[in-house]
């Protein structure tokens, strides 16, 4: 793994967003008043959709000028020092495209080049490189158009490290990926979160893994929680309950209560569900001492009673295509 | 600001995209088509050594206007920049890694720049591609010998490539990127891109050529490259680009301040940009600015040489001294003028002018130097009291370069001001002071010359100033020199030196220095010396076997010019190839060709010296059916017709003869003018027999010169363009209101300067014309001799001419007087003809005596000549102008003189035609057809051929109103054709793009639609015949005859119909594109069906308040006079109309006269005609 390429400006935070809020309408806050202060790590932003996490990546990656307050990245702020700030982070969007007539590796080198990577043998072993890592040797000499949707995505995922920015934020990194490249992308995120700053916004909580140090929820617009996902698990502990039901009663239960997740066992369904206490089930249930980040998240929704909301965050990887579609033809 | 790297990658990222785009492929097929097409047409349109035809023509060989004609290949090229471009923003967004990019470390100008950058120079590969094939096609064709091919000239390439390509692309490009920053939609960018690219080439066509080199998108347009003195860049192209690349720079920090990306510089962009802009402005407005400096430099000059009067001009005698020329960068002159001080000077001070680019060093009055002296705008001055006696010699040293702007300081016409393109083809520069060529002409006062330098042409004001020279001339070494007069080599060690001494008069002096190669051969004791650029001797190569011809061709006119007891006076002849940008039309009224100097033929080489004239000798070679002599006499023939058509001068005939009489003497006082350009044409006529270019003043350029027809005579129907140009100028009404009305001697050249010299044109050349056939070529060569040994060397007044006439036993006053003091033409009336047979016929030459009268009905004397041809029994021949004619000598007609002209012939005559000079007939007219043999008046004597007759017009009671007649117009009429009552107004068809005469358009052919007057021989006229037909009219008009009648009572009315209206045939034309008709406006004519009852012509009477309609058998009339009937007026004022409508559209109604006769016992049947 090659070094991180640019410094700080000072001994800060590498992300700082202070008071950030912005407005796509007048008087319409997609953002409120956002305070975010991150280290080196890898750090989740969860929320529903449409809380305003994109656009807060993107304020972070100077595509978007706040409405108010400031951001500032290594040190630099995101407005008045966009350029230094570009050159020190690495973005892939929620919606990763390339240009379609090029090859992979072309893309990659010529992103890398832009990025500031001058020298043209070193750039090349590193596009070698984190190709390898994505899984995209193989198909380097291939058109962009001619690859997957995951495969589209995992270029995105290596552009955005290529050239080894110290702050690198990914929006929906695993869409479209399969089990298998999403552990992989787990594992090259907690590896990258070692010495840089990783924002990463995802649908799928348990992809932010073990590596996550710290997780954010963004809800309407508004940060609801930052800190470790230990404390966040923490704070799900007496939130999260098991019920162990025959299966003809299954429905009882799906009907009234909000399911975590179910799982079969012989004549019996076992639920896990978010509810305040053991009292509001009719049947036997246990409180489960060590939630998972995804119980966590709901729970932490309901206790919000956004638990509607925070149920369209995907526990399954969905791509954003076809996830679009399906919102679409929900809301007709 | 830039990041290099930043931007390669961009460009490079750029490039592949496009690379890969499908559009980008079909666009570079596409335009690989079109621009190979574009070559081939050029290449087969250079093919063969086309003279120009019409000043709008390119008028140049391909090889020096590719980066002209290839505008189009940038055109091209600057729509594909548009299509590539358009969509750069929207197709990042597309790929959905516009984010991506926004947030690269990469500044907004970077983007901007590195993508265009990228396109750009993806471009230009194609381009590039595209020249090299081009280059490399011409290269090996040259190694293999082949002649198809254009020789491009290398810098038009560059040109190409770095004035209009690049920065047209750049341009382009840029607009392209800054739109597509503000418009979101790509098709509107695209649609408004293209909008101001044909916005910008549309605004191209308006810019006059004095702010083309400044102003111009397409440089390559405004500078006529040259393989003599190749320019490839000027302050005013650096200046255009420079703004040009200020506006690109400008859009692109537009485009870069408003694209949707957060940037912290936006606001510095556009400031930037907007900065960019304004020094673009400026730049193009300092641009404007130093051309009106320069205008108004010029008007300054005007104002203070104007001020000068004729009075304080010296005469010159003779202009001697060393002339040093450091090509590029200065000119010493040290030079001695004998001067005659001014004979009636009554201002203090004597004047002369010499470009304000020297600085004079020293001046000496006869060996005292002085300080006395004022030289400011081009005007030195001396007091007058340095110049006591007579006769001084004033010494004058000056160095320095000529300033090119101080020429042709009045003009009648500043072409330059003109938007046609066409204008930079007759030359830019009024002299070339190049580091590979200087062309020194006399219009930029080169040395010190008389008086002022406006002017010049106004004979009647100001004496021309004659002078003879002796001049060294020292130029770098292997330089050729050409000036007036032999050239003697003095030195020939660090630079060439040499001596031209000329002891007969000139007018002016041309200088011309390069490193030509140098052809000399004698003829008849000229030596002819053919300076070409070394790399234009193909021609010349390609001529040598046909050198005997050349030699005997030249012998002949200078043999010619021998027997007219004329001699060619400078001893050598140069003829000298100069670059095309060198200006080939002088200033004054005239306007005349430059390329004629004393001494000298210049030929710009675009023109013979580098056109493919091998292609002729190989085409000729192949035809094996003419024999080897044929063959070369066939080469020589377009030889000699090449330089006859030369449109843009360069013309051997009018120049050579020139110098044979006019460069040495010169008229002045009244009539100045005219006698100068009679000289003209008498030394042109007796020497070279042959007509060029040179002969219409350049003032005509962009002046529509219709073919009006009814001018051409068997001698002249395969004359060169520049005889039918003149026959043209000789046919437009226009010309004839102002013969009409003004006398030659009269003319105002200075305020009506085009009408002024089409008449002395056409008359000038009639009237010279009439002196050589009618006093003999060796009586008019000995006045020109007499005139030039009185006269050489000073000015001759018209009372001085006539001495000199009258010594030599010429009477003048007879006819040339009256020729030239008066408006006054002849014209000719003839009486019916009769054939006879002999009574002793002569065995085998002449059976038939074909009789006429001839009747000059004007006090003034002309000339005519008679033609004819026997008519062969079942025999087609091609009619007149084609066929074989006898002609007559010239028979002079004095004031109202008739004669009895009588043909003897083995066979009947056919056609006989007459045609005079120059009359009121205004061009040849044939005489009615002689009758056939069963008519023959039997066995009378034999007559001379013409014998002096009285004979009148016969007198007639008739009343006859032609369609030249103030009686006789073209009205609308209001209803509809058999409801005939109420009539419109005069119609008049007035654009003024047409010839009119008397109101009603000239055609050479009938047009459908309208009535136009044609001019025929065949119609009736009492000088000219003239009819007025209509084709396919909408019934809309009809023709009106207005008669006045002595009486009232019984009238006999006739309708002329002439021959004309029996010919069947197809009119107009279609248009059509690969075989396919594109355009059809052909129409057919036939003759009325007797069987139908609508075809017939429809006359409408209309005699007091009564009207009746009466229909005319059209079907079965006759050439001539036809009777309508006989009618009861009941007043003497009657209109007949003639409607345009003839029962069907193929049936053309001819309005040309009508005859009303009184009927009476007496002339009830008489056939009287006409």
């Amino acid at each position: 793994m090659a070094e991180v390429a640019q410094p700080h400006a000072d001994n800060g935070p590498t992300i700082d967003v202070e008071g950030v809020t912005h407005c796509y309408k007048k008087n319409q806050p997609v953002l409120s008043e956002i305070n975010l202060s991150l280290g080196a790590g890898f750090f989740g932003l969860l929320g529903a959709n449409g809380a305003g996490k994109s656009t807060l990546m993107r304020i972070i990656c100077t595509l978007l000028k706040p409405t108010e307050g400031s951001a500032r990245v290594c040190g630099f702020d995101v407005i008045k020092e966009c350029h230094q700030v570009r050159q020190r982070i690495g973005y892939l969007p929620q919606e990763f495209g390339a240009w379609r007539l090029h090859r992979v590796e072309e893309v990659v080198d010529t992103l890398a080049a832009l990025s500031g990577m001058n020298k043209k043998k070193e750039r090349r072993a590193r596009v070698a490189e984190v190709l390898e890592e994505v899984g995209l040797s193989e198909v380097a000499d291939r058109k962009v158009k001619k690859l997957s949707g995951g495969m589209v995505r995992r270029l995105g995922v290596a552009q955005a490290m290529v050239h080894n920015p110290p702050v690198l934020v990914v929006d929906e990194p695993t869409v479209g990926l399969d089990p298998e490249e999403r552990m992989r992308f787990r594992q090259v995120m907690t590896n990258l979160g070692r010495e840089r700053t990783i924002l990463c916004s995802t649908h799928i909580v348990a992809d932010l893994g073990s590596g996550c140090s710290q997780v954010a929820i963004i809800d309407d617009g508004t940060l609801a929680f930052q800190g470790a996902p230990a404390k966040f698990l923490k704070n799900a502990v007496g939130s999260v309950f098991e019920i162990k039901v025959p299966t003809e009663s299954a429905h009882s239960i799906e009907s009234k209560h909000e399911i975590v997740s179910r799982t079969f066992d012989g004549a019996n369904v076992v639920f896990r569900v978010v509810g305040k206490d053991a009292a509001e089930f009719n049947t036997d249930a246990s409180q489960v001492e060590e939630p998972t980040l995804e119980e966590a998240y709901l729970a932490f929704m309901a206790k919000r009673g956004k638990l509607e909301q925070a149920d369209q965050t995907e526990t399954v990887a969905e791509d954003p295509k076809k996830k679009r579609r399906r919102r679409k033809n929900k809301e007709a | 600001m830039l990041n290099i790297r930043t931007l390669w990658v961009l460009a490079v990222a750029e490039m592949r995209s496009s690379r890969r785009l499908v559009r980008t492929w079909v666009f570079i097929a596409v335009a690989f088509i079109f621009c190979s097409a574009w070559y081939v047409d050029m290449v087969q349109a250079s093919s063969w050594p086309f003279p120009p035809v019409s000043f709008e023509d390119d008028q140049m060989t391909a090889r020096y206007t590719v980066s002209t004609m290839m505008n189009g290949f940038v055109a091209i090229f600057s729509i594909g920049i548009i299509f590539l471009s358009f969509d750069i923003r929207a197709r990042d967004v597309q790929n959905r890694i516009a984010d991506v990019v926004d947030s690269l470390p990469a500044s907004n100008i970077e983007i901007v720049f590195g993508r265009l950058a990228g396109i750009l120079l993806f471009l230009l590969i194609p381009c590039s591609v595209f020249l090299v094939l081009i280059i490399g096609y011409e290269t090996v064709s040259e190694l293999i010998g082949s002649r198809f091919r254009l020789g491009i000239q290398p810098m038009s390439v560059m040109s190409l490539i770095a004035w209009n390509l690049i920065p047209n692309l750049v341009f382009y490009g840029a607009l392209v990127v800054c739109l597509s920053a503000i418009v979101r939609f790509r098709l509107l960018v695209a649609v408004i891109a293209l909008s101001v690219l044909f916005g910008l080439f549309w605004i191209e066509d308006q810019i006059p050529v004095r702010f083309q080199e400044s102003l111009s998108q397409f440089i390559g347009g405004a500078l006529v490259p040259s393989d003599l003195a190749p320019v490839f860049v000027t302050p005013a192209i650096v200046g255009n680009k420079c703004a040009v690349l200020g506006i690109s720079i400008a859009l692109l920090l537009f485009a870069a301040s408003l694209l949707a990306r957060i940037e912290s510089r936006r606001t510095v962009n556009a400031i930037l940009g907007v900065t960019a802009l304004s020094f673009a402005t400026i730049l193009f407005f300092g641009l404007i600015f130093t051309i009106h400096g320069t205008d108004n430099r010029k008007e300054e000059w005007v104002s203070v040489h104007r001020q000068h009067s004729p009075e304080s001009f010296p005469d010159i005698q003779k202009l001697k001294g060393d002339i040093e020329l450091l090509p590029g960068r200065k000119i010493t002159l040290d030079v001695t003028l004998t001067v005659h001080k001014p004979t009636s000077n009554t201002t203090d001070s004597v004047v002369f002018s010499l470009n304000p680019g020297y600085k004079i060093q020293q001046i000496s009055v006869d060996g005292e130097k002085t300080t006395n002296f004022s030289f400011a705008a081009g005007i030195l001055t001396l007091p007058t009291d340095l110049l006591p006696e007579v006769s001084h010699e004033i010494h004058l040293q000056a160095k320095g370069k000529p300033d090119d702007r101080f020429a042709y300081l009045d003009q009648a016409r500043d072409f330059q001001r003109l938007p046609n393109r066409s204008v930079r083809q007759l030359g830019l520069r009024n002299s070339i002071f190049h580091g590979d060529f200087v062309a020194l002409m006399p219009s930029i006062v080169w040395y010190p010359i008389s008086g002022t330098s406006v002017d010049r042409d106004k004979l009647e004001m100001q004496q021309r100033d004659l002078f003879t020279t002796d001049l060294t001339v020292s130029v770098p070494k292997k330089w050729q020199v050409a000036t007036v007069g032999k050239r003697k080599v003095v030195e020939n060690q660090k630079r060439s030196t040499y001596r031209f001494e000329s002891v007969a008069p000139v007018p002016e002096i041309a200088l011309l220095a390069a490193n030509f190669e140098q052809r000399a051969t004698t003829i008849e004791g000229v030596e002819f010396e053919v300076l070409f650029n070394k790399k234009h001797l193909q021609n010349l190569d390609a001529l040598t076997p046909f050198a005997s011809q050349i030699h005997q061709w030249v012998a002949q006119r200078i043999n010619n010019a021998r027997a007219s007891s004329l001699s060619y006076p400078y001893e050598t002849f140069y003829v000298v190839e100069i670059p095309s940008n060198l200006r080939i039309y002088g200033g004054g009224w005239r306007m005349d060709t430059v390329l004629q100097p004393p001494g000298m033929m210049l030929i710009r080489e675009s023109s013979f010296p580098t056109v493919q004239f091998e292609n002729v000798v190989v085409r000729e070679r192949g035809y094996q059916w003419y024999s080897e002599a044929e063959q070369d006499q066939r080469v020589f023939d377009e030889l000699v017709r090449y330089f006859g058509d030369d449109l843009l001068g360069g013309s051997p005939f009018a120049g050579f003869a020139r110098n044979f009489v006019s460069h040495q003497i010169s008229a002045t006082q009244q009539g100045a003018t005219v006698l100068q350009y009679l000289l003209d044409q008498l030394s042109n006529q007796l020497t070279t027999h042959t007509e060029s270019y040179s002969i219409i003043p350049l003032q005509e350029f962009g002046n529509h010169i219709p073919h009006l027809g009814g001018s051409r005579t068997p001698d002249n129907y395969r004359s060169n363009r520049a005889t039918q140009a003149r026959l043209r100028i000789a046919t437009l009404p226009s010309t004839w209101e102002v013969m009409d009305r003004i006398a030659l001697l009269d003319l105002d050249f200075d305020t009506n300067p085009i009408p002024s010299s089409r008449v002395l044109l056409t008359k000038g050349y009639a009237l010279a014309r009439s002196m050589i056939d009618y006093y003999g070529v060796e009586k008019m060569g000995a006045f020109l001799e007499h005139l030039i040994r009185d006269y050489s060397g000073q000015n001759f007044t018209i009372q001085d001419f006539f001495d000199v006439a009258s010594r030599v036993g010429l009477d003048f006053d007879e006819w040339v007087l009256p020729w030239l003091e008066n408006a006054m033409l002849p014209g000719y009336l003839t009486d019916s003809l009769s054939v006879s047979t002999l009574a002793t016929p002569q065995t085998d030459i002449a059976n038939y005596q074909t009789s006429f009268v001839l009747y000059n009905a004007e006090p003034i004397p002309g000339l005519v000549r008679v033609f004819w041809t026997e008519q062969h029994e079942d025999e087609h021949r091609p009619g007149w102008p084609f066929g074989e004619f006898s002609r007559s000598d010239p028979l002079f007609f004095a004031g109202y003189q008739s004669k009895r002209i009588a043909i003897r012939s083995s066979n009947a005559l056919g056609p006989i035609w007459i045609e005079p000079f120059l009359a009121h007939n205004r061009g040849p007219f044939e005489l009615l057809s002689p009758q056939r043999k069963e008519n023959l008046v039997q066995e009378i004597p034999e007559l001379p051929f013409a014998t002096e007759v009285e004979w009148q017009p016969p007198e007639s009671e008739a009343i006859v109103v032609d369609d030249l007649d103030p009686n006789f117009s073209i009205v609308k009429r209001a209803t509809e054709v058999e409801n005939f009552s109420l009539f419109g107004t005069v119609f008049h068809d007035s654009t003024d793009e047409y010839e009119y005469d008397r109101g009603l358009r000239v055609s050479s052919s009938i047009r459908f639609g309208i009535w136009v007057r044609l001019y025929d021989s065949s119609s009736f006229g009492y000088y000219r015949r003239t009819s007025v037909p209509i084709a396919r009219s909408d019934q809309s008009s009809a023709a009106r005859f207005v008669a006045h009648l002595p009486h009232d009572g019984s009238w006999k009315l006739e309708i002329f119909v002439p021959k004309v209206a029996f010919t069947q045939r197809l009119y107009g034309g279609w248009y059509d594109v690969f075989g396919i008709t594109v355009g059809d406006d052909s129409f057919q004519s036939r003759n009325a069906n007797a069987d139908a009852p609508d075809e017939h012509y429809r006359l409408v009477i209309k005699d007091d308040d009564a009207e009746r309609v009466e229909k005319f058998d059209i079907a079965n009339a006759k050439e001539g006079w036809n009777e309508v009937g006989s009618f009861d007026l009941e007043s003497t004022e009657v209109d007949v109309f003639l409607l345009d409508w003839a029962g069907h559209e193929e049936i053309f109604v001819f309005a040309d006269a009508i005859r009303w006769t009184p009927v009476t016992d007496r002339n009830k049947n008489d056939e009287t005609s006409l």
